[in-house]
């Protein structure tokens, strides 16, 4: 609709006035102050109601100062050239509309007809350019751009495009291109860390087959090690022993030093031979040696000796013997006589205890006084009790002991007895005296009683007799004596008296003696005859012995015997040393060879030491290997756990298939925008790239075509310049981007002229335009007027215009 | 004759988005790809097999199999003592390289190398019998190796083990007729996961894989058991899967609650309990739309799946989606915009150059060249801004 009259009641500092408009376009003149932007913010609020009095919109309320009424009225003419007025008044809510179609008023939901559907904003958003606008341009992006055009387009598409900037944010929510925090980006980064520690996963297939080489060669490097150490035990083994009889290989190695060759070796038989024989020659020697004669003793000897020397003398004396024991009786008869007599006198006296030696024989005379013979016994007998004890204890004794002490107490008994007796009788006699007679005295009867006496007289006869018979005997016996005496000589100078007191036994003795001495000799002799004749034997034997050792000794040369056996011992040590030799290299066999090597025990135990130093480490690395092996054998089962690899697996394909989602959820959104967009783009049959289209010319027609294009690239515009030359729109100097501006908003007001046919108002408050930019700008408004009204106010008048489309503000106000 | 063809065992297969799941079932479902392989070696036994055809991807990946590689040796020893022998081919995921396969397979184990060659045995029928085959040596293989696998031997019966992809370029491309020209009598493939029966005498089969692998794997999974007498191969599939994905939906309308979805899922959930295999569940609320907005956001806050995922209940909810349904009074906006306008809006190239980082990223990549990915990412578009505009 062609605006063609505004009618003011009051607004501002308008109050009742009216103006009609070119349909094409209408230049409107004025200083500043002057009213034309009041006068374009009456357009506007006739249109879409007045401002609030709340807020910064008061000022643009515009109430009139002076009191008139407040509102107008906007007179339009659509295609059809039907009249329509909008009347609007102060009143509630923007004011009252009252719209008239024609001559008749129509309901006030009929100002969309006008309007297009437009809002206010809409409105000053695309058809009022002014100072203010301007400044979009800076803001202006594709979306914005294509919004608007949209919103123009086709119904609910502003709710369609909203739905789809909805969809967008939404996308930008999952995604975006140089997002950080998006969902869909932390899959894709955390896609990128799985991936990645999986990479770092050993390849399992591959790892197992490295650890079964590993585990191959472990084992083979055990299996040799394993040979190398029974290697080097044996060694050890081996060495040590060796070690261990080096003492005995010393004492070989010197006792092999030894010379114990034998040039003539003793054979055994010459040896046993020479020893029976040398023990035989020496049992004889000593056979020999021991039968030594047989001799008489000295004592024999001399015994005999004597004999010889004095042999007529002996054999007298033993011619004599008879004589001797002949003379010896004799003498033993007179001494048994003299005994006999002797007891005879001693029985007498016994028998006569009064009888004395001194008595004599009385004579008759005397005898015959003595007739009157007193007698006084003094019978005082005294009892031997000592004796008798004795006896009586011997008794006892006899009685109760046995063997010899018994006949031995018995004889004492009995002579205990026998003397008692014998004492008591003598005891009797002795007491008598004759103390009467003088003569009896004097004859020695002192004391004795005349019975007595008398008595005595036959003893003393007898005694006499007796005495006398003992004198002859002994003159005999002396006679005798004197015989024995010279024979006893005789025989003590041929020494031939001895214990015996008996001389005949004395010479019976020596020669009997004598007799056994001479028996003793013969034998002697004999023997020693028989003696020397086995003598006799043995030398001969004994030089026979001698002949055979002799012969030996010669094959040896030795000497003697003890030459023999010093060589024998020799040999014999000799054959020690061989044997022990032997027995040495029977104990060290192969060893001596093996020990032989070695010039020292130090070498050898060096040498050991570091075979045991070697065994150890072998032994050490067989233990390291040991373990190496279950090491990897452990590590191979580990091979063999999936568990986090599995994990990691089900992580990835859960992380993809998330991220699948997100994606999809993503491009769906993103798809459903573009699909909304371009199906509003069809629906409004691609308005926005005609606009683009139409922009671009106006743009290239302002700018006397130094810009031939305009674009826009990721929310920015974009200007192509006639050299193909691209600058940013921020790039461009004030007065270019106000042409761009103008180029776009001309653009977009035509591109949906069909659908809004609204006047564009044009404020050139802002424009600083020189004449030639001026004089573009008329001309791109004329020919945009051709499509859609163009209201332009501005303090510059180009002279070029037509009159008729000019209103002169200072002309009206001066009214 | 008989013998099993199996494929795709992926064994050590990641499982994701379970982690709500309590410790054992994460653990079952880890281990599931080696339960099916049991499946498959106890089956041989029992069936006292001749072999058992691998038909590649054995292994999910080739960079830490050892404990698969111990297991697959001791499951293949098993079998020699059954005096089965193994016919094992490497695929895209498992292909051959330096390293890998350390183990040492038992010798009635034969893997064929990166040339094609023919394996032959005489089965216990007495049947001569020609196996040809070739591992992968590389991820993608772009040459026609099928023009490689002789012409049909002096066999009784001969079969072509092929990983490839039918048509795909990067996985040795073939055609039906191509391996039909072959004359062998039966082809096992492997690498597509969802079994299929591309051609009936001779049989040309995709054994699919032994257990669903994530939600897309729908079904139950195995192995075939193939029985060849008198010259008729009989087929006969055997399950493997313990757990079984599939996706199933409920309508929601503007009077249901939290409680009340909760309600008509647990319905849902109660057809899928079985005692053999578990069902994981992807259920999709249609009607969305219709769901007040904190009911909407009570969902996307996984309230509802969580409250599952404590529930012990035998069939296991896995994820739960919103459809939203366009309402066109409330578009505004012709249809025939948006048909026209979505021509430029789901291109392949311009979605791959939108942003070059994102691009840069191989996950993102692979998942760009899905050949379904333009698809689903415009049902998903749709989804959102259906969404977007009713909650606005």
């Amino acid at each position: 609709m062609k605006l063609t009259k505004v009618k003011i009641y009051g607004f501002g500092k308008w109050s009742d006035v009216e103006w009609n408009f070119n349909r094409d376009y209408q230049v409107i003149y004025g200083n500043n102050e002057i009213g034309k932007t009041t006068l374009l913010t009456f357009i506007q609020s006739i249109l879409f109601g007045f401002a609030s009095a709340r807020g910064d919109e008061k000022f643009q309320q515009y109430k009139p100062k002076n009191g008139s009424n407040y509102g107008g009225e906007l007179q339009f003419v659509d295609k059809n050239n039907i009249t329509w007025i909008v009347r609007r008044v102060d009143g509630k809510n923007g004011g009252d509309v009252t719209i008239y179609r024609g001559d008749q008023q129509v309901p006030e939901t009929l100002i969309t007809q006008i309007t297009g559907g437009f809002t206010k904003e809409d409105f000053v958003g695309s058809h009022v350019l002014n100072d203010t606008s301007i400044m979009s341009i800076y803001k202006l992006n594709e979306e914005q751009l294509e919004t608007e055009i949209m919103a123009v387009g086709a119904v609910g598409s502003k709710e369609w495009l909203l739905t789809a900037d909805s969809l967008e944010k939404s996308s930008e929510e999952i995604y975006k291109a140089r997002g950080r925090k998006q969902p869909l980006i932390e899959r894709i980064e955390e896609h990128d860390k799985l991936v990645k520690h999986k990479s770092e996963f050993e390849n399992q297939q591959v790892a197992y087959e490295k650890s079964s080489k590993n585990l191959e060669l472990a084992n083979k490097q055990y299996a040799d090690n394993t040979q190398n150490l029974k290697k080097i035990t044996e060694q050890r083994d081996e060495l040590s022993s060796l070690n261990k009889k080096w003492s005995k290989f010393v004492s070989y190695r010197e006792l092999s030093q030894v010379d114990v060759s034998l040039s003539n070796p003793i054979s055994r038989n010459d040896w046993d031979q020479s020893l029976q024989l040398d023990q035989e020659l020496q049992t004889l020697r000593q056979n020999m040696g021991q039968v030594n004669s047989f001799k008489l003793d000295d004592e024999d000897k001399e015994f005999r000796d004597y004999y010889q020397a004095n042999k007529d003398d002996l054999d007298y004396l033993n011619a004599q013997k008879s004589t001797i024991r002949d003379l010896q009786f004799q003498q033993k008869n007179l001494n048994q006589q003299l005994n006999d007599n002797d007891v005879k006198i001693d029985s007498l006296y016994a028998s006569n205890r009064n009888c004395d030696d001194n008595m004599q024989l009385l004579t008759e005379d005397e005898l015959l006084r003595l007739n009157t013979p007193k007698t006084t016994s003094d019978n005082s007998r005294n009892l031997n009790w000592p004796i008798i004890g004795l006896s009586l204890v011997a008794l006892v004794l006899a009685t109760f002991m046995s063997g010899a002490l018994r006949i031995g107490a018995g004889l004492i008994f009995v002579a205990g007895i026998l003397y008692a007796w014998h004492e008591n009788q003598q005891t009797t006699t002795t007491t008598m005296h004759n103390n009467d007679l003088e003569f009896l005295d004097k004859k020695g009867y002192k004391g004795l009683s005349v019975p007595d006496i008398q008595a005595l007289q036959n003893v003393i006869r007898q005694l006499q007799d007796l005495n006398a018979e003992q004198d002859n005997l002994e003159k005999l016996l002396h006679a005798t004596d004197a015989k024995l005496d010279q024979w006893k000589s005789q025989l003590n100078d041929f020494g031939l008296l001895d214990s015996s007191d008996n001389l005949s036994e004395n010479i019976e003795h020596y020669f009997s003696r004598l007799s056994a001495i001479n028996t003793k000799l013969e034998l002697m002799e004999k023997n020693n005859l028989e003696n020397k004749q086995l003598q006799q034997n043995k030398l001969n034997q004994i030089s026979d012995l001698q002949i055979k050792l002799n012969n030996i000794l010669k094959r040896y040369s030795m000497r003697t015997t003890d030459d023999l056996m010093r060589l024998h011992s020799e040999q014999l040590q000799k054959r020690g040393i061989i044997n022990k030799l032997e027995q040495d290299r029977e104990i060290l066999g192969d060893d001596i060879e093996l020990l032989s090597r070695f010039s020292s025990e130090t070498e050898l135990q060096n040498k050991l030491d570091s075979i045991e130093r070697e065994f150890r480490s072998l032994s050490q690395q067989n233990n390291d290997l040991n373990r190496q092996i279950g090491s990897i054998k452990t590590k191979r089962e580990q091979i063999f756990n999936n568990t986090e690899y599995q994990k990691l697996i089900d992580d990835i394909a859960q992380n993809e298939t998330d991220m699948i989602e997100l994606y999809d959820e993503w491009l769906a959104d993103k798809l459903a925008s573009k699909w909304i967009h371009s199906m509003l783009d069809l629906a409004t049959e691609n308005r926005y790239p005609k606009m683009l289209k139409r922009a671009a010319h106006y743009f290239e027609l302002l700018t006397n075509g130094n810009y031939i294009d305009i674009l826009f690239d990721s929310n920015s515009l974009k200007l192509t310049r006639r050299d193909k030359v691209e600058f940013d729109v921020h790039e461009l100097s004030k007065a270019t981007t106000v042409q761009l501006y103008i180029s776009l908003r001309l653009a977009f007001v035509i591109e949906i002229s069909d659908l809004v046919d609204l006047p564009i108002l044009i404020d050139d408050a802002f424009v600083d335009f020189d004449r030639i930019r001026t004089n573009s700008i008329f001309e791109l408004i004329k020919e945009v007027s051709a499509d859609n009204q163009v209201i332009y106010v501005t303090a510059n008048l180009n002279t070029e215009l037509p009159g008729d489309h000019i209103i002169n503000l200072e002309e009206v106000s001066n009214d | 004759m008989k013998f099993i063809h199996a494929a795709d065992l992926h064994l050590d297969t990641p499982f994701v988005s379970i982690s709500n799941f309590s410790n054992s079932l994460q653990e079952e479902l880890k281990k599931s790809t080696y339960t099916a392989a049991d499946k498959v070696f106890e089956t041989a036994v029992t069936e006292e097999v001749d072999f058992v055809i691998l038909a590649g991807d054995t292994y999910d990946n080739t960079e830490r199999t050892l404990s698969a590689q111990i297991y697959l040796q001791g499951q293949f020893e098993r079998l020699r003592e059954h005096g089965i022998k193994v016919y094992l081919v490497y695929g895209n995921h498992d292909y051959y390289r330096n390293d890998f396969s350390v183990i040492k397979m038992p010798d009635n184990v034969t893997i064929f190398g990166d040339e094609v060659t023919t394996s032959e045995m005489t089965a216990s029928d007495g049947q001569h019998v020609g196996i040809t085959g070739f591992s992968y040596y590389q991820n993608h293989i772009s040459d026609d190796m099928v023009a490689n696998y002789s012409a049909r031997g002096n066999y009784d019966y001969q079969i072509g083990i092929l990983h490839a992809g039918i048509g795909d370029g990067n996985y040795a491309p073939f055609t039906v007729n191509e391996l039909l020209t072959k004359g062998y009598d039966y082809w096992a493939l492997g690498h597509i996961h969802k079994r299929e029966i591309l051609h009936k005498n001779p049989m040309i089969i995709y054994a699919g894989d032994t257990q669903g692998r994530n939600q897309n794997e729908l079904g139950t999974k195995g192995f075939y058991l193939v029985n060849v007498e008198n010259g008729m191969t009989n087929t006969k599939f055997v399950p493997s899967s313990i757990f079984v994905w599939k996706s199933t939906g409920i309508t929601a309308d503007e009077s249901d609650t939290i409680d009340s979805l909760f309600d008509k899922i647990t319905d849902v959930l109660a057809k899928y309990d079985e005692t053999e295999v578990k069902y994981l569940i992807t259920l999709t609320i249609n009607g969305a739309q219709h769901l007040g907005e904190n009911v909407i956001r009570s969902i996307e806050r996984n309230e509802l799946l969580n409250h599952f995922s404590v529930t012990d209940s035998h069939t296991i909810l896995y994820k739960i989606y919103t459809k939203f349904d366009r309402n066109p009074q409330l578009i505004g906006i012709d249809q025939k915009y948006w048909d026209e306008s979505s021509k430029d809006i789901f291109d392949l190239n311009d979605v791959k150059d939108m942003d070059n980082r994102l691009f840069g990223e191989e996950v993102i990549r692979q998942h760009i060249d899905n050949p379904k990915f333009i698809e689903h990412i415009k049902e998903l578009t749709k989804n959102t801004i259906n969404k977007k505009y009713i909650g606005d």
